[in-house]
């Protein structure tokens, strides 16, 4: 163990402040009590609009639903367009446990794994903002998921989609205690631009990724 | 990580002769300033984040212990611990030992910049662990056993026939051997090959972006998932991030955010942003069982406070390297050691000190792009300057600039001698051109020619045409 916590400190007081005795300053409180937002960006058309638009500026789709039947429905028609196999790896959760998948899939609920093709997850928020969907690490939703397969099918309910990032955090300490360990912002499938500039899906992360909003 | 940065003005004509990087500057065009100049335009709140965003840093910053010590203690609290390292030696010192502690004989790394600060690279291989970089930029120049060129897009200078070869070279290993001729085949084929080492590494190692005192937060910023994969898949998580990169409170992380990836890509936000605390739950079905954060000075207790101060506000964007026609003509590796560009003409003395890069702080027109995109109001063109003083106080400028300098200001002060002098120049230049209206070579300014043409005068000076069209609009209104 090396002292080089202290020297720091010592130093950063030292300029700060003139001497190298603690502080501990109520502005500081002050600030962390009542976590003010700066200027955030606004729009005109209405959240959902504005969701649905930034997620396909970044080469996401979406599914629009209006009841929780038709989730099985509108996975079928996605995977069936794009030809992947009917075998999925999913989150849980009240929405996803209750899923009547019919015969034909192979559905398994655990952590993802490298060889993984597709997986359906369900968000804990979207962002109108950005097009983002909000991933929060627990018993019931692995972040592996998030990054490990080829195709990523997220469900998000319609009141799930707050408007800015900030109200995210609103939401977490009204229904939280403590931050998850793994906090996701997701915001269309992975990409790279390390070859030549060429922006090219699929990096390390998602091929694609679907949305299926639930209104 | 060693610095070639004395060798400044050697390095530069190298890559303005090198035809391959000359290539690969061309293809990057300018797409980085079209996309943020977009983004910008879309977003009418730019200047008022800018201001907020410097009043949040300065504000940290005037009272960086207190943050500090509350990230620390928030980072225990979510069952993590913090590190501390003065020196780049500590930094690497504390990381092999986490690593052989769990006995780790490969790791994963996400793009950190203050690991290529530390030279955690050779540290860790030195220890006989093999770290390996899983942004496909970074993976690309440690195949090609260089550092990067560019803070946020590492292989910048390579071209894409240059990436193929590499991975022929590399891969064969693997039994990957067919050619790759276009983007997407060599992308999944990095993907294919990272896949595994993803899923058998026992510690991950990533950068952070921004430090989240309220809650003991690493903010993490990638587009390609890599950094998620290493923080998620391993055993052990360890971030290693300097400490200016601390804020607040999350609201302040999101409006820094805001900035971050407009001014670097264009992008509103990055395909992931990941807020990580302390290492999985006990109910967790995944993540590090261990989460270890590695603070970092390596002098930014020295900037604190001094003329330097701004500087720490510096959220290594990159815009102001991709608006600097000085890193646009020569590439990053010209500067010779981490930071390239406008920024790293800052840092690197700094970091490495003057004497060992001299001629960094000189290696700009002062044309003020860079300040002016910049997201933190750094006021980068005075920051060169202040080195510049330091280096003639020093008398560090060597003899031919400071004989040239001196010859102009004794002509600067003596006007009509000047105006004779320049009326001289400017005549002899243009009959020199024989009206094709540049020169391929001029007397003393062999170095200049080298690469490119000096633009000639057109035959008289400002001041003579000047006088010549009042003379005729006088003559025509009479």
């Amino acid at each position: 163990m090396n002292n080089a916590r202290e020297s720091i400190l010592a130093r950063i007081r030292h300029t700060l402040h003139g001497d190298d005795k603690p502080y501990t300053n109520e502005a500081v409180v002050q600030q962390l009590r009542q976590p003010s937002c700066g200027p955030q960006p606004n729009w005109q058309e209405d959240d959902v609009s504005r969701f649905i638009s930034k997620l396909e500026s970044v080469a996401g789709s979406i599914s629009r639903i209006s009841s929780a039947d038709e989730v099985v429905p509108a996975i079928t028609a996605y995977l069936q367009q794009h030809e992947i196999p009917l075998k999925l790896v999913t989150a849980s959760s009240n929405l996803l446990n209750k899923l009547a998948w019919s015969g034909d899939f192979m559905v398994e609920q655990r952590k993802a794994a490298g060889t993984d093709i597709t997986v359906v997850t369900e968000a804990y928020a979207g962002v109108a903002e950005t097009g983002s969907l909000v991933l929060l690490s627990g018993a019931n939703s692995p972040t592996s998921l998030n990054f490990l397969p080829d195709n990523y099918l997220c469900i998000l309910r319609r009141e799930r989609l707050v408007k800015h990032i900030e109200d995210v955090w609103q939401r977490l300490r009204d229904e939280h205690t403590g931050l998850p360990r793994a906090i996701n912002f997701i915001t269309g499938p992975s990409r790279t631009a390390d070859v030549e500039q060429t922006i090219q899906l699929g990096a390390h992360g998602p091929r694609r990724l679907h949305v299926i909003l639930l209104e | 990580m060693k610095s070639s940065s004395l060798t400044f003005s050697k390095n530069a004509e190298q890559a303005l002769l090198d035809t391959q990087l000359q290539r690969a500057l061309d293809k990057v065009g300018s797409g980085f300033i079209d996309k943020r100049r977009a983004a910008m335009d879309a977003l009418p709140i730019f200047e008022q984040l800018r201001h907020s965003a410097r009043d949040i840093k300065e504000h940290t910053l005037s009272r960086l212990d207190e943050y500090l010590l509350l990230f620390e203690q928030q980072v225990q609290n979510s069952g993590g611990e913090v590190h501390w390292a003065s020196t780049p030696k500590q930094a690497t010192d504390i990381i092999v030992g986490l690593c052989r502690e769990a006995n780790a004989k490969k790791v994963t790394k996400g793009k950190t910049m203050v690991g290529e600060e530390v030279g955690l690279n050779e540290a860790l291989e030195q220890a006989g662990i093999t770290p390996i970089e899983t942004d496909l930029g970074e993976y690309i120049i440690q195949l090609a056993d260089e550092p990067p060129s560019h803070i946020i897009a590492p292989a910048i200078h390579k071209t894409r026939e240059q990436i193929a070869a590499l991975f022929k070279q590399h891969h064969a290993q693997y039994g990957l051997t067919q050619p790759l001729e276009t983007v997407p085949a060599i992308v999944n084929e990095a993907r294919q090959v990272l896949r595994e080492e993803f899923i058998q590494a026992e510690v991950g190692i990533t950068g952070a972006n921004l430090l989240i005192a309220e809650t003991g937060s690493t903010v993490l910023v990638t587009n390609e998932g890599n950094g998620d994969l290493t923080a998620s898949l391993p055993r052990i998580h360890i971030v290693i991030a300097s400490i200016e990169k601390v804020v607040p409170t999350l609201e302040d992380a999101t409006l820094i955010l805001r900035l971050l990836a407009r001014s670097a890509t264009g992008q509103e936000i990055t395909s992931y942003t990941s807020f990580f605390t302390g290492p999985r739950r006990e109910t967790d079905v995944d993540g590090p069982e261990q989460f270890h954060v590695v603070l970092v000075d390596n002098g930014r207790t020295d900037m604190l406070g001094d003329e330097f101060h701004p500087m720490l506000r510096c959220i290594h964007c990159g815009a102001c390297l991709n608006h600097c026609p000085v890193y646009g003509a020569i590439g990053g590796h010209a500067y010779g050691w981490v930071y390239p560009g406008p920024m790293g003409a800052v840092l690197t003395p700094l970091m490495i000190g003057l004497p060992q890069a001299p001629d960094l702080p000189q290696a700009s027109t002062l044309c003020g792009r860079c300040a002016e995109v910049c997201p933190m109001s750094i006021p980068l063109p005075d920051l060169l300057r202040q080195h510049r003083f330091k280096l003639t106080e020093q008398h560090a400028v060597k003899i031919k600039p400071r004989m040239a300098l001196a010859g102009w200001g004794f002509l600067a002060v003596r006007p009509g001698l000047y105006r004779w002098a320049m009326n001289m120049m400017t005549r002899l230049l243009h009959r020199a051109s024989r009206g094709r209206g540049r020169l391929h070579k001029v007397p003393f300014a062999g170095g200049w020619t080298q690469s490119r043409d000096l633009p000639a005068p057109q035959g008289e000076t400002f001041i003579a045409a000047w006088q010549r069209q009042q003379a005729k609009r006088k003559a025509d209104n009479e």
